[in-house]
C-alpha cells in the first residue's frame, strides 16, 4: 500500500517535471522505508560493496565459509605448498583480521615486515597504522637469528638470546603473553611465517612439533587462531613426519599444489580446502578442490578445468 | 628492522637517491642492475636492494664467473662499493678481469623490407622477439674483450676477502666468520640503511655489492648434510643482514655437488635463483647451435607483492659473444633446410642412413617431400 502511493507520487513528480525538492523528499522516504523494512538487503549490499572495495580474497572466504563477521574461530590453519609458493595467502588473513578490527600477532621468519606492509597495502590493510594502534604485533625472528649468528646482543631485542635451543620455547612464551594482553572481546590470530624453515635451520623436529602443540593449546584457551605455512619441497629429512603431525592438530588445511604439467600463466595450481569438524562424535573432513590464479590484488578460484583460458 | 622502501605518495623524507639505482613503479623497491641487461629484464627491471641472488653454476663454472664479473663491474661503473669473497682463488684474479664499460650502442631495428618472404597475413606482424631487452634503462654496457686494470679500480670502493689466507688460522666456522666480516664492512662504511629519524646523512649512502664465488665448493667444507645445514644458516642470516642494510648479494653455488632437496632448500632461502646449464663437453642439440647453454629461472623474485614478476616465457638460452654475454628467449627456428622431411631435425640422421636403401634412393625422398 505504502509503496504504491510512493510510486504514484514519484510518477506524478516526474511527469509534471516538478521541483526537485519534492522529489528529493520522496526519495528520502523511499530510502528510509527500505532501510527499516528491508534492512538486511541494504546490509548485504554494503558488505559486498565493502568487500570489493577492500579487495580481499572473497572467493576464498566464500569457499571456506569465512567473512568479516565470521572469522576463523579457535582454528589451527596450516598452509602446505608443493611446487608453488603459498605465502600470498598469509596476506589475505592479515588483511581479513585487520579489516574486522581484530588483532594479529605476526611472527616473521622468511620475509621482512616491509614486505608484508607493502603487500597487504595492496589488499587495503595498513600495517604500520595497525602497529601503532596496537592491533598488530610483530615479532622479528630474522633479526634475532642474525644477532645470534653474529654473536651480538642488542638491548632492543625481544628475544634475549636469539637463536638457541630455547628459541622456540621463548617464542611460545612471548606469544602467550601477547595473546593474553589482547582485550577479552577481541579475536586474534597468530601467524608464523614459515615453521618448516626452522627445520632447515637445524632445529630438532620435536621442538617444532611441541611448539605447534602449544599453539593449539592457545587456541583452546583464548579466542585465538593459529596460522602457519609448511613448505613441502625441502631438504630436511624429518619433513615427511611433520606433515602428519600438523594435520593431526590442525583444523583446517589449505593445500596448494602446482600443476603437474608445469607452469601456466592462467592457472597457477590447485587449492584444496580441507576442514575438520566433529559431527555426531565422528571426525568429518570437508574437502573442496579448486584451481586458482593469483593476480596483483586478489585470488581467483574456479572449478578444475574451467579456467577462462580453457573455456 | 628497516628496509629501504620507496613509496610514490609523499612521505616525510623525499626518498633516498643513490646513483645507479632506480625505484620500481609498483612495489616500492629500489632496483639495481646486475650488469647484464637481459638478466635485469628477467628479474622485472633489476635486482632489488636488500636481496640475495643465487646463481647455480654450470659444471665448468665458466659462465657463472662471467655473471659475477658483470655484477662487480656494474658496481664499479655506478660507484657502488664492491666486496668480493673467494675461497677457491685469490680475489685479485677476478678483480683484474672485470669487463670495461663501453658507451651505449644504438640498437637499430631492422625495418621491414618491401620484399615478401613470408605469406601476406604475417607481413605486418612484428618479428618474433629474440632478445629479452633491447635497451637497458639504467645499466651499463660492458665489453668483455677489454678489462679494467688496477688504475681504473683505484678510485673505486673495492674490497675483497681472501679466505685462502685463513686456512692457517684456526677458524671453527668459516661461514660465520664470513658473515661477521660482511657485517664489519657494512658498519665501518656507509652501507647501513638509514633509520627513520636520521635524515641528514642521506648523501653519504651507498650500496654494497657482495659477490661470493664458488660458495659451498669443497674448499668451504665437505659436501655433506652438515655443511648444507651451515650453508642454510648462512643464507638465512645473509638475507636477514641484506634486508636491514643497503646490500645486494650475488652468490654462485656449484649445485651439482649437492642433492636436489638440499638445492631446493638453498633456493628457498635466497630471494631469486637462476640456473645455468652449459653445453660444454656435451653433445649439443643442433637446434641450439648458436647458444652456449640454457638458463632456467628456478625461483622467481617475489618481494612486496602477492605474486612474482613472471617473464613472458620461462625458457631461456645464453650465448657468450665476443664482447658480451647475452640471454635470449628460446625460440625454435622454422625447419627450412633442403633435406627437410615431415619428421624434423632429430630424424635427419635416419634419413641419411636410409639414403642407401635399394629402392628409390635420395631422389625419391625429395619427390615425396611436399
Amino acid at each position: 500500500m505504502f509503496t504504491k502511493t510512493l510510486i504514484k507520487k514519484i510518477n506524478r513528480c516526474l511527469a509534471e517535471k516538478c521541483l526537485t525538492a519534492e522529489l528529493w523528499t520522496l526519495l528520502v522516504w523511499v530510502f528510509l522505508y527500505f532501510s527499516f523494512v528491508h534492512c538486511h538487503v541494504i546490509h548485504n549490499v554494503f558488505i559486498s560493496i565493502g568487500c570489493r572495495v577492500f579487495r580481499m580474497f572473497e572467493e576464498l572466504n566464500r569457499l571456506a565459509g569465512w567473512s568479516a563477521e565470521k572469522l576463523p574461530d579457535r582454528e589451527v590453519i596450516f598452509i602446505t605448498d608443493k611446487g608453488c609458493n603459498g605465502t600470498f595467502l598469509l596476506h589475505h588473513f592479515i588483511a581479513l583480521y585487520l579489516k574486522a578490527g581484530q588483532h594479529v600477532v605476526l611472527v616473521t621468519v622468511e620475509q621482512s615486515f616491509a614486505h608484508y606492509s607493502v603487500a597487504c597495502g595492496k589488499l587495503g590493510a595498513n600495517l604500520t597504522k595497525s602497529k601503532t594502534e596496537g592491533k598488530l604485533t610483530h615479532v622479528d625472528m630474522m633479526k634475532a637469528g642474525l644477532n645470534e649468528y653474529l654473536q651480538e646482543s642488542s638491548p632492543t631485542d625481544q628475544l634475549s638470546k636469539g637463536f638457541s635451543n630455547k628459541t622456540l620455547e621463548q617464542l611460545n612464551d612471548m606469544i602467550h603473553d601477547l595473546v593474553n594482553s589482547v582485550p577479552v572481546d577481541k579475536k586474534s590470530i597468530v601467524i608464523v611465517d614459515d615453521l618448516s624453515l626452522f627445520l632447515s635451520l637445524g632445529f630438532p623436529i620435536e621442538d617444532v612439533i611441541t611448539f605447534y602443540h602449544k599453539m593449539k593449546y592457545i587456541t583452546r584457551t583464548k579466542p585465538a587462531s593459529f596460522l602457519t605455512v609448511l613448505h613441502l619441497d625441502g631438504s630436511a629429512e624429518d619433513l615427511p613426519t611433520l606433515y602428519p603431525n600438523f594435520s593431526y592438530y590442525g583444523t583446517c588445511e589449505l593445500k596448494l599444489e602446482g600443476l603437474e604439467s608445469g607452469y601456466s600463466k592462467d592457472v597457477h595450481g590447485t587449492l584444496e580446502v580441507i576442514q575438520k569438524s566433529m559431527k555426531n562424535l565422528r571426525t568429518v573432513f570437508e574437502r573442496k578442490v579448486r584451481q586458482y590464479k593469483v593476480t596483483e590484488r586478489t585470488l581467483h578460484l574456479f572449478a578444475p578445468g574451467t579456467s577462462k583460458a580453457v573455456l | 628492522m628497516k628496509k629501504v622502501t620507496f613509496t610514490k605518495k609523499g612521505t616525510k623524507k623525499s626518498g633516498i637517491s643513490i646513483p645507479g639505482t632506480q625505484p620500481s613503479t609498483n612495489n616500492g623497491l629500489l632496483l639495481t642492475s646486475t650488469g647484464i641487461p637481459s638478466l635485469d629484464a628477467l628479474l622485472g627491471g633489476g635486482l632489488p636492494v636488500g636481496t640475495v641472488l643465487l646463481i647455480e653454476e654450470d659444471h665448468t663454472n665458466r659462465f657463472a664467473r662471467i655473471v659475477s664479473k658483470y655484477f662487480l663491474a656494474e658496481g664499479t661503473a655506478c660507484n657502488h662499493g664492491i666486496y668480493l669473497i673467494t675461497r677457491n682463488e685469490k680475489p685479485q684474479k677476478i678483480l683484474l678481469q672485470l669487463p670495461m664499460p663501453t658507451t651505449m650502442e644504438k640498437v637499430s631495428r631492422e625495418a621491414g623490407s618491401g620484399e615478401m618472404n613470408i605469406a601476406i597475413r604475417y607481413h605486418d606482424l612484428p618479428k618474433a622477439q629474440k632478445s629479452v631487452a633491447d635497451v637497458s634503462r639504467y645499466g651499463h654496457h660492458f665489453d668483455l674483450s677489454k678489462t679494467m686494470d688496477a688504475l681504473q679500480l683505484a678510485d673505486k670502493e673495492v674490497h675483497s676477502l681472501n679466505l685462502l689466507e685463513t686456512i692457517d688460522k684456526e677458524i671453527k666456522d668459516i661461514f660465520r666468520y664470513t658473515l661477521q666480516q660482511i657485517k664489519i664492512k657494512i658498519d665501518t662504511n656507509n652501507y647501513a640503511a638509514p633509520s627513520d629519524t636520521d635524515v641528514g646523512n642521506e648523501k653519504n649512502l651507498n650500496i654494497l655489492r657482495v659477490a661470493i664465488t664458488n660458495f659451498g665448493s669443497p674448499m668451504w667444507g665437505e659436501n655433506d648434510s652438515e655443511t648444507a645445514m651451515k650453508i642454510n644458516k648462512f643464507l638465512f642470516c645473509l638475507r636477514a643482514l641484506a634486508r636491514q642494510s643497503l646490500m645486494v648479494c650475488c652468490i654462485t653455488i656449484p649445485t651439482n655437488l649437492y642433492t636436489s632437496t638440499q638445492v631446493e632448500t638453498f633456493r628457498q632461502l635466497c630471494d631469486c635463483s637462476v640456473e645455468l646449464q652449459s653445453f660444454e663437453g656435451k653433445k649439443k642439440n643442433p637446434l641450439y647451435k648458436q647458444y652456449h647453454g640454457l638458463l632456467k629461472m628456478r625461483k622467481l623474485l617475489c618481494l612486496n607483492s602477492l605474486l612474482p614478476y613472471v617473464p613472458e616465457t620461462l625458457d631461456f638460452a645464453f650465448e657468450l659473444k665476443k664482447t658480451k654475454f647475452v640471454i635470449e628467449y628460446l625460440h625454435l627456428p622454422p625447419d627450412v633446410s633442403d633435406t627437410a622431411s615431415r619428421q624434423g631435425v632429430e630424424e635427419i640422421d635416419t634419413n641419411k642412413v636410409s639414403k642407401s636403401s635399394p629402392c628409390g634412393g635420395t631422389t625419391l625422398k625429395k619427390d615425396l617431400d611436399f
